[in-house]
């Protein structure tokens, strides 16, 4: 069982435990990645609701809804779909508990899905991240993995705040199994690191951890619940490593190196980052390679950091590429299929 | 007392309101942007006549009619004018964002067609849990400019949603000319386009008026479908602040005059109402010019 069909079944489950549950979405029948229930597949099918491409218009409109009663979920294809209803969000959506007195809540979940890969280019492969967790009343979950996933449904439930999740499309393919994240009782290191890198930090540090390097990889699908465990590996380790998945410019992990250092954290070095450079994501392989984060500059960053152990890195790292020998780079696995 | 009476008396009450509003102004103790609707009161006198309708009314920053016609309550207008705490939102939003949500006046949002879809969410319930409210989306044409009127009227129409679209055609965007910014003077020909019933209908004639306002509530609650109205008016006032809006920007002093001789409440203007309005209004100004004047606020900036 992979990660879409996880959250097909949470879906399922919520819509039939729930008679005012919505979700709505473009292209119902196309099933949104096998990641939502077809109308054969719940108990009330009219819970199903196709909408127009109007994100605006659909963003008010499930805002107003559930100001009165309806709990909606709500699917954008693409992330940059969700920029047509910004205004919404940060107007309406995020502020309704605020404006109304706390006479008024809007709780609902907004599901975008970040592409990468495959020829997705500059205007198919953005995340946002720094942008969504800018606006003040969205609760912002950027999952990894399916304990990431469980805890977007379980937070829904308990949260009268729109609930948005940005869905690495790279993490739905994944087994249920995997896990992420990486403790150790003395680590050398710390990466932070969300979405689709954590995938990536946690196969190098479990690879690391054969040749004798401790690297502890903080997996944070919600930024502020992460930022006292990152503190708590780095009074250990005194070396960050941090990775944004979109450009570390203005990027989360400048703000959790402020959040560090106004904590008193003493850095045993500089700390690094890792993101991609501030510009648009070429479609071409070869260059989007270069674009985006990936286990190479992993490696490279953890040298800079821990240069008193480069040589167990370079082992680790010789042994990474032997396993990664006649992959594509533009797809996660061999079992990702085009079109998407 | 005839309905039309009833219309004229709350109208001037409205009136009488607003014009202590914008003649205290100058005090200079209302610390925010006021956007008042002198000139545009029948309309909202009428819908106070069908409140045997529960309403949701999601409108814009020119919130004042309607705040006033489904709650009343002076004192807290007045004190949400001074951002004060005894205010509609407890001082904290001011004059764009007045609203009674226990009333049935949602919410006032200041971007221009943001709050429309809001109304399509309401008439969404409405419709699912079996509630009988009428969804009301209010704007002006301004912002049939924006992109969000056409996607919330597809969306209305292809989900059957009960909901009234409100359009108040003052003929300004601030002090720009509707000739300017559109080349229909039409607003009704957007609901054509998505297939919603419509309706055009001025306030120069109460009548008629009063007869559209009914229809429309009339179609939605039995059709359950939207419908557009849209209302033909102006505001005498300038778009933001107390000032008799005679030659501003694209407005003519001729055009202001032309405008003031056809108004319909000037004319038939209950002077009662209108007073009481005004002294009700002006004694609440009067209370809270006098605890603004001792708040500190003053400092550096």
């Amino acid at each position: 069982m992979i990660n879409s069909s996880l959250i097909k079944a949470s879906l399922t489950t919520l819509l039939d435990g729930d008679p005012s549950a919505r979700l709505f979405c473009e292209g119902l029948k196309d099933g949104f990645y096998q990641t939502i229930p077809l109308a054969s597949d719940i108990l009330r099918p009219d819970q199903l609701e196709e909408l127009p491409i109007s994100e605006a218009a659909a963003i008010g409109m499930v805002t107003g809804a559930s100001m009165f009663g309806i709990k909606p979920i709500i699917c954008f294809q693409r992330v940059e779909f969700g920029l047509l209803a910004l205004d919404q969000l940060v107007t309406n959506a995020s502020k309704t508990k605020y404006l109304s007195g706390g006479k008024l809540t809007s709780p609902f979940l907004l599901r975008m899905v970040i592409g990468r890969g495959w020829g997705q280019g500059p205007c198919h492969s953005q995340s946002f991240e720094s942008l969504w967790h800018s606006i003040p009343g969205l609760r912002v979950f950027m999952p990894a993995c399916s304990s990431d996933y469980n805890d977007v449904f379980n937070q829904i439930a308990l949260t009268d705040s729109p609930v948005i999740t940005l869905e690495h499309r790279w993490t739905h393919g994944i087994p249920i199994e995997t896990t992420v994240g990486c403790k150790h009782s003395i680590p050398d290191a710390t990466i932070f690191s969300y979405s689709y890198n954590s995938i990536i930090a946690t196969r190098v540090s479990r690879l690391l951890s054969q040749h004798g390097v401790n690297v502890d990889v903080v997996n944070s699908p919600h930024f502020l619940s992460a930022i006292e465990t990152v503190r708590d590996s780095l009074l250990l380790s005194g070396r960050l490593l941090a990775m944004d998945l979109g450009p570390s410019f203005l990027g989360l992990s400048g703000e959790l190196i402020t959040q560090m250092v106004e904590q008193g954290i003493v850095f045993k070095c500089k700390p690094l980052r890792i993101g991609t450079p501030f510009e648009p994501a070429s479609a071409c392989p070869e260059k989007a390679q270069l674009h985006f984060p990936t286990a190479s500059n992993l490696f490279d960053s953890l040298e800079a950091l821990l240069p008193h152990l480069s040589d167990q890195i370079t082992r680790a790292r010789s042994v990474f590429q032997q396993s990664c020998m006649g992959q594509y780079s533009d797809v996660p696995g061999d079992f990702f299929k085009g079109p998407f | 007392m005839t309905v039309e009476t009833d219309i004229i008396s709350h109208a001037s009450w409205l009136r009488g309101v607003q014009t202590a509003i914008a003649d205290s102004y100058s005090r200079q103790l209302m610390r925010c942007p006021v956007h008042l609707s002198i000139g545009q009161e029948l309309l909202w006198a009428s819908i106070k006549q069908y409140s045997s309708y529960e309403f949701k009314i999601f409108s814009s920053h020119r919130g004042h009619l309607p705040y006033l016609t489904l709650d009343g309550d002076l004192l807290a207008y007045v004190a949400e004018l001074h951002l004060h705490e005894d205010g509609t939102s407890s001082g904290n939003l001011g004059s764009m964002h007045l609203k009674s949500p226990s009333k049935g006046h949602i919410t006032s949002v200041p971007i221009v067609g943001s709050s429309i879809p809001l109304a399509l969410g309401a008439a969404y319930a409405a419709k699912h849990l079996s509630e009988s409210w009428i969804s009301v989306a209010h704007f002006g044409d301004g912002a049939c400019e924006e992109g969000i009127l056409h996607e919330s009227l597809n969306l209305a129409a292809v989900k059957n949603l009960p909901v009234l679209f409100l359009c108040e055609n003052n003929r300004y965007s601030c002090t720009t000319s509707l000739t300017a910014r559109q080349p229909s003077a039409c607003m009704a020909r957007f609901a054509a386009a998505a297939t919603v019933q419509s309706d055009s209908v001025s306030t120069s004639n109460l009548r008629d008026l009063h007869s559209s306002v009914g229809k429309a509530l009339s179609y939605i609650s039995s059709s359950q479908l939207p419908f557009f109205l849209e209302v033909e008016c102006y505001r005498l006032v300038e778009h933001c602040g107390p000032s008799i809006d005679k030659q501003m920007g694209d407005r003519t002093f001729q055009e202001f005059s032309n405008a003031l001789a056809c108004d319909l409440l000037s004319h038939s203007l209950d002077q009662a109402s209108y007073d009481r309005g005004y002294s009700d209004c002006l004694q609440f100004v009067d209370y809270y010019t006098h605890i603004n004047l001792s708040r500190k606020v003053k400092g550096f900036s």
